[in-house]
This record gives structure tokens, sequence and C-alpha cells, in this order.
């Protein structure tokens, strides 16, 4: 599997009033590996909130929202820029794909218009704001299966699925806790975060679905299993990627930046706004007894990314390691 | 007296270990990091096999094999780690400070079982 994954999928929240438009865009987004939101009959505040891995948001000009007093796209698209600004707006207009007629206030926030009967002013701007980071599909199926069969390893009698990876703009945290682990390789140097709730977590370790002891489980446990999946999935990464690149980096040169969180808006920021690659796993109990546990694991390579050098690699190295799990004597 | 000592700041990883260790007849004693691990080698000298990560906060793996031989001055004990590291530098460290075994995480029992039985034994 040589190569950049040009169809990795991305969830788009899609306003729209006109139904020639709608099924034009649900047709652009199957062929474009775009997951499409419609609005309901939800608000389109709430739509948003409860929508927090997005890649970005369509706004048709003419679109309205009753409920929130809303009176055109360009207002909407305002309100949403204020909540979500790291999320790209793309706004429809009929017959042309430009905001050059705008005035400042109006375009401010608003990434770029398109005209849908030319598909084509939507694609590049997807390609400029939503696929501006490529990663190699056979990284990401490494970590997929290296994440998999962490999960499998510390839970018992547990089913893992996962959905496909997907790019998001969004930096809104999901859940009650999330894990942050420094990754690195001679090519990229990031972080690893990995996020979960609480209370389905701490079900299956009281159901005795972990090694921990179920009988006073609190916060803390389910805390320590968050830890040893994060660490576990990068263990097993890193040991398949320095195989196929031992490490040439001087920790001297190492350089790092702050991660910022603001709790009470539930926002992390890693001081890039690159497309972050998220996995979302499904923990769910083979007896059909306990509520499903999601986690979300995003990577953020906010200090150095270098793929190419990942893919003239000889994959076969990998091939030549050490089985997990079998003990290799000195 | 336990025999086998098991090293792990992960409680998951921790009662794993141990849990598959009593399964198969050995007494355990449990640790949460390398201080905690070197404390425990000193008070049971009968440890016969220490069985422990790398990273872990306080003092990591690594250290306490390497403090085991010079500051306990106990020269018998086996140990072998148990680590999601797979790097032949850490490796190295661990031959030079006496380790006899490297497992990569996860831990798997049956494929270790054999040689836990002839460290502890030995």
């Amino acid at each position: 599997m040589i190569g950049f994954e040009k169809q990795l999928v991305s969830k788009v929240l899609i306003f729209e009033d006109a139904a020639v438009a709608q099924g034009q865009l649900k047709a652009f987004c199957s062929e474009h590996g775009l997951i499409g939101l419609k609005q309901a009959n939800h608000s389109a505040m709430k739509m948003l909130q409860a929508n927090i891995d997005l890649g970005a948001v369509l706004i048709s000009e003419g679109c309205t929202d009753s409920a929130e007093g809303i009176s055109n796209g360009f207002e909407l698209a305002r309100r949403v820029h204020q909540l979500r600004r790291e999320l790209p707006i793309f706004i429809r207009r009929d017959g042309r794909a430009d905001l050059d007629d705008l005035a400042p206030e109006q375009r401010a926030g608003i990434a770029g218009a398109y005209d849908i009967e030319r598909p084509e002013t939507l694609k590049l701007l997807l390609d400029q704001y939503l696929a501006d980071t490529e990663y190699p599909i056979s990284l990401i199926r490494r970590i997929e299966e290296v994440t998999h069969s962490s999960l499998t390893a510390l839970f018992r009698d547990i089913e893992v699925s996962n959905e496909l990876p997907y790019l998001v703009k969004d930096k809104l945290t999901y859940g009650d806790i999330l894990s942050l682990l420094p990754v690195e390789s001679p090519w990229f140097s990031g972080y690893m975060m990995v996020q979960s709730e609480e209370q389905p977590m701490i079900e299956l370790i009281k159901a005795g679905r972990t090694a921990i002891d179920g009988r006073a489980v609190d916060f803390r446990d389910v805390m320590g299993m968050l830890s040893e999946i994060t660490n576990l999935a990068w263990g097993g990464l890193r040991t398949r990627l320095l195989a196929l690149h031992p490490p040439t980096v001087d920790d001297s040169t190492r350089i790092s930046v702050p991660i910022t969180v603001n709790q009470y808006k539930e926002y992390i920021s890693f001081g890039t706004d690159r497309s972050q690659l998220c996995f979302k796993y499904t923990l769910r109990d083979v007896h059909g007894q306990l509520p499903p546990v999601t986690l979300f694991q995003k990577f953020i390579f906010n200090i150095r990314w270098s793929p190419e050098e990942y893919l003239q690699a000889d994959e076969n190295k990998v091939e030549d390691l050490v089985e997990s799990g079998c003990l290799e004597l000195f | 007296m336990a025999q086998i000592l098991v090293v792990d700041d992960s409680a998951a990883i921790r009662n794993e270990v141990a849990a598959f260790l009593k399964s198969n007849n050995f007494t355990v004693e449990t640790a949460v990091d390398g201080k905690d691990g070197l404390v425990k080698l000193k008070a049971d000298r009968a440890i016969k096999l220490v069985i422990s990560d790398v990273n872990m906060p306080n003092m990591d793996g690594l250290t306490m094999a390497e403090k085991v031989r010079s500051e306990l001055g106990n020269q018998t004990v086996n140990i072998i780690m148990l680590t999601t590291e797979n790097d032949p530098n850490m490796k190295n460290r661990g031959k030079a400070a006496g380790v006899k075994g490297w497992i990569v995480k996860p831990f798997n029992g049956a494929n270790a079982l054999g040689a836990i039985q002839k460290l502890v034994a030995g």
C-alpha cells in the first residue's frame, strides 16, 4: 500500500434550504468521501453543538433559521464562525463562486464561496481547507490495526469496531476524559490524543471486563485505562515505525509548543490549523448487557510532518519484528 | 514470601500479569514504580524474578534494574522487562544492567510461561 489517502472521509454540516441543491450536494458528498450531516428539525446552533468532530460547514446564502432569528446564510455563517472559528465555512451562491460583491462584514468568517452547478469550485475549497494534510494509507491502516489489537488485549468479552478514519478541523474535546502523549519519529512530531466517556467505561470495569478490580471503581481507574490504551497503541505503532526509520533526531534539537486547554469551552489547541487525523472506535459488550464505549483517537502533527520519507521506506522491514508478547531472552 | 515481583504503574497491567502468574501457582508481589520496586525487593529477599515495565513515573524500570545490582547489591534476582519499548539501545542498556529478557506488550503469558518458570527455578 504505497501512496497517500485521497479519499479520507470528513464530516460536514450542511445548511441548505433548496431541494435541488440538497440533491446535488448529496451526490457531491458521496463522490468525494464526505459525510454530509443535513439540518433536520433542530435549530442550526443545536446542530452545531451536537457535532464536535466536523471538517467544514456548508451554508447556502439563502438559508434561514426562524428558530434562531437568522434571515440569510451570511448571518448564519457569522454565528457559526463566532462559535467554531476553526471550522472552514463554504457558502453556496447562485451563479457565482466568489465573495467579491460582499461587504467586508458579510465576508467575515467565510473561507470561500462555491457554485454547486460547478462542483469543481467546492472541490477546490475542500482541497485547500480540509484536505490540507496528506496521510499515507499504510500509516492509517497500521494505526487502526495496532490500536485495535491494543484494545482487544486490554478488554475481555468486548467487540471492537471502528469507523473509517476521517479528517477533523474541530478543536472541541469529546467526553469526560482525555489522554495526551507526545508522538515522534524521524519524520513526524506531534501528539496522540485519546478521548472517552467516564460512565460507560466504569460499567465495563465494574463488570470485570478489564484486569482492574471492579469492586471500588472510580474515575481514577478510567484514567488509568485510558492511559494504558494510549501507551499500548503508541508503543505498538512506534515499534513498527522505528523499524522502518531508526531514530536519528538529536534530542537537543527537539522543539515543543504549549498545548492550551479551555476547560469551560471544552476546547484544546495544539497551535496548528492542520487537519487532525481522527479514528473512532466503539467497544461493545459481546453479551449485550453493557453500554457501548466510544473512543476518539486523534493525531495532531503540530511540529513536523514529512510523510514522503515514510513512503520511501522498505515496508518489508516491519515483518521482521519480534511478535508482541514473546519473551526475548538475553 | 513472594517469588515474583511485578512492577508497573498501570493497575490494569499489574493485575493482569499478577493474576496470570497466580493462576500458574507463583506467589506474587506488586509495585507501582521503580522506586516502590526497590523497596519491595529490599524487604523480600526471597523474590526470584522481577517483571518490570520500563516507562514509569518516579523511577523507570531500567534505572531500577541498575540500582538492584549497584545499590541493593542483589546479583541473583532475575529481571525481565515488560514494555511497549522495542528500541535496541534500550535493550542494550537493559543487558548491561543484567536484565535477562524483554517482552513487548501486550502481555501474552502463554508465550512467556516456560521461560518465567525457568528463571524462577534457576
